[in-house]
């Protein structure tokens, strides 16, 4: 049979060449749609490298001087110390609630802030400066075990980091930016400089956590957090590890009822409980992500939905021609799957071959202009290992992934002109000259 | 070898019922060149695709080789037009994006013989109706005789028991015809296949074993 197919297809190659055609312009467009769209999507699906799915985040903040609840005897220093004590210990006295930790306003993961430091290194002095991400924490709040960080074998424990007070001088870092920076190397007491104008700060490293994302729609994962002593402050950020099997977007409502009534203590106040995929997809919407990404797919559906319905036009006509001849096939023993299966063989082929050809015309237009980037900050560190960094894994693996998609088009839009011509009596295909 | 029973077919839409085979009752023996004629419009063909299995009865049955081919699977039936039956056409019905070889081969693709074996099968079948040395041209480049040749080669090829031949000569002139009917007369007797030739020559007709007549979708002998 496919042996047949492959003559068949030699032997008409004047009537499908203009099907080869419109396969290769085919494939080479996709790339452009989808390219775009796979790479948005691989980056927004690689892991957090924390338990985003378990936690939430709870805003408290303080009434200003001369507000209505305001409370004047509250409003020293160590009354607002004991009273977001006192808070703290309602909230993790929760039942949901399995451990917490608390940052001043946009010292959370996946908040709006970006802190991106420069961290030029001493190790190879020759080398570009390594850029990452900051993140400060309070000491001593359970930093890395309440988001669920990864701990590295080698390195101290999390909990261990999470007491850290050393502010930039004592940073901890991700284990990628630490497999960049110092490969096959323990990265403990390396040092960066940095340098803020006349000012130089040595940035020791003090430890190494698994990679985390601080943004969830950007592949970039290299971080470097540092701990600060607790301040007073009038807003906190508390971000609640829940429970195992606990629906985050329950607790948040439970607890808001819960802590309109129950949490306000001193000046402070409860003001929202947000799951944080709530966060997450709010922040992607926000800065037109989330739109962007749904835009390039739905693009994507339109294009391969046209696909097919193209596909079952030109093989409608194709098929129609050939009636008199699958007719001869059926009467010297053909069934009808194996009238379909030649016909489909066909497409299937013509498809593999135009694939083929469109996908390396396509390399040439990547070589000279690059693939997608997805999204990443300039001057960030890709995410080594990955394969949508590297070019000729993210060829390949867009190429298989552009291909099972027009495949499955031709197929489906192929299937349903041969299904009619492999259900036509034979008589009626031979007299159809 | 055939044998049909009280068959009947009748066409219907919804406004019309037309009677195209009433009561026949045919007995073939192995080993037969029979011919069938009649008027046009009185069944010939439809008779010759019923016994082919490309049409089935409304009522009555039919018998080839000792099996009754009325509830057959639509895989069963496939399979018994390929192993028992050749058919040869008026209008030829060569494919002609194929070559004479890939034409003659057709039949043995639904059959579980390797490659080679199918080629060696088509050359000596062509070799049989004497166009082994054409078998790389295309449809296209023979003319009508030599193209009804190919048609024949491919009936044969698998060594059926029975050709279904439906106006063989109709389209060809008198000398191709005679080429033709050499052919099947030389298959018929000399390798005992059972020919059932549909014509309207009654030149043709003589020469076969036997002929049944056929009028407004009645036997008339």
């Amino acid at each position: 049979m496919l042996k047949l197919i492959f003559k068949n297809l030699w032997n008409r190659r004047g009537k499908y060449a203009w099907l080869f055609i419109e396969l290769v312009t085919i494939t080479i467009i996709s790339w452009f749609i989808l390219d775009d769209a796979i790479i948005s999507t691989a980056d927004a699906n690689l892991p957090l490298g924390y338990d985003a799915d378990r936690m939430a985040l709870i805003s408290v903040r303080s009434y200003p001087e001369g507000a209505n609840n305001y409370n004047q005897a509250e409003s020293d220093s160590a009354k607002k110390a004991d009273n977001f004590k006192s808070l703290l210990a309602k909230v993790r006295s929760y039942p949901e609630v399995e451990n917490l930790t608390y940052g001043y306003g946009w010292d959370h993961m996946n908040s709006g802030s970006l802190n991106i430091s420069s961290y030029p290194g001493l190790v190879k002095p020759d080398s570009t400066p390594a850029h990452a991400i900051q993140l400060q924490f309070i000491a001593n709040t359970n930093f890395f075990e309440a988001y669920g960080f990864t701990e590295i074998e080698g390195y101290p424990s999390l909990s261990e980091l999470s007491k850290s007070t050393g502010g930039h001088k004592k940073i901890i870092i991700t284990k990628d930016f630490a497999d960049i920076c110092f490969p096959g190397e323990n990265a403990m007491g390396k040092e960066f400089v940095q340098v803020f104008g006349s000012d130089t700060v040595r940035n020791e490293i003090i430890g190494v956590v698994g990679n985390a994302r601080y943004q969830s729609f950007n592949r970039t994962n290299v971080m470097a957090f540092y701990g600060r002593e607790q301040e007073n402050s009038d807003e906190y950020e508390i971000a609640v590890r829940l429970r195992q099997g606990v629906d985050p977007d329950d607790f948040c409502r439970d607890f808001s009822q819960w802590a309109m009534e129950n949490l306000k203590t001193g000046n402070y106040y409860f003001q929202t409980a947000q799951p944080f995929s709530q966060i997450i997809s709010g922040e992607e919407y926000d800065r037109g992500i989330s739109s962007k990404r749904q835009g390039q797919w739905l693009l994507a559906a339109f294009f391969l939905i046209n696909l097919i319905l193209g596909v079952v036009g030109s093989f409608y006509l194709q098929t129609q021609r050939r009636v008199e001849e699958m007719g001869i096939h059926r009467s010297y023993g053909a069934l009808k799957r194996q009238i379909r299966a030649m016909l489909i063989g066909e497409a299937s082929v013509l498809t593999i071959l135009a694939f083929i050809v469109g996908d390396l015309i396509f390399l040439q237009i990547a070589l000279r202009n690059g693939l997608s980037e997805g999204y990443s900050n300039n001057g960030m560190f890709a995410l080594i290992d990955n394969w949508t960094s590297s070019f000729w894994p993210h060829f390949a693996v867009v190429s298989a992934i552009i291909f099972v998609l027009i495949l499955l088009c031709v197929i489906t839009g192929v299937y349903f002109p041969a299904r009619n011509v492999s259900n036509i009596n034979p008589i009626d295909a031979l007299r159809d000259e | 070898m055939i044998t049909l029973k009280n068959i009947n077919k009748v066409y219907r839409t919804k406004t019309l019922e037309t009677q195209a085979l009433e009561n026949v009752n045919l007995n073939i023996e192995k080993g037969e060149f029979v011919s069938i004629m009649g008027p046009s419009g009185c069944g010939k063909s439809t008779l010759l695709n019923i016994i082919g299995l490309l049409d089935e009865p409304t009522s009555g049955t039919v018998e080839i080789n000792g099996e009754t081919t009325s509830g057959m699977s639509d895989k069963q039936t496939a399979r018994f037009r390929n192993e028992t039956l050749g058919f040869v056409f008026q209008s030829f019905h060569l494919i002609n994006t194929l070559n004479v070889l890939d034409n003659v081969m057709l039949p043995l693709l639904y059959r579980k013989n390797s490659t080679a074996n199918k080629k060696e099968l088509a050359k000596a079948a062509l070799e049989k109706v004497g166009l082994a040395h054409r078998m790389d041209h295309f449809p296209s480049q023979l003319s009508g005789g030599q193209m009804q040749r190919v048609a024949i080669a491919r009936a044969i090829v698998g060594n059926p028991s029975i050709i279904l031949a439906d106006e063989p000569c109709g389209n060809l002139d008198s000398k191709m015809s005679r080429e033709i009917m050499d052919i099947l007369h030389d298959l018929n007797k000399n390798q005992g296949i059972t020919i059932v030739m549909v014509t309207h020559n009654e030149q043709q007709a003589r020469e076969t074993d036997r002929t049944f007549h056929f009028f407004d979708g009645r036997q008339v002998n």
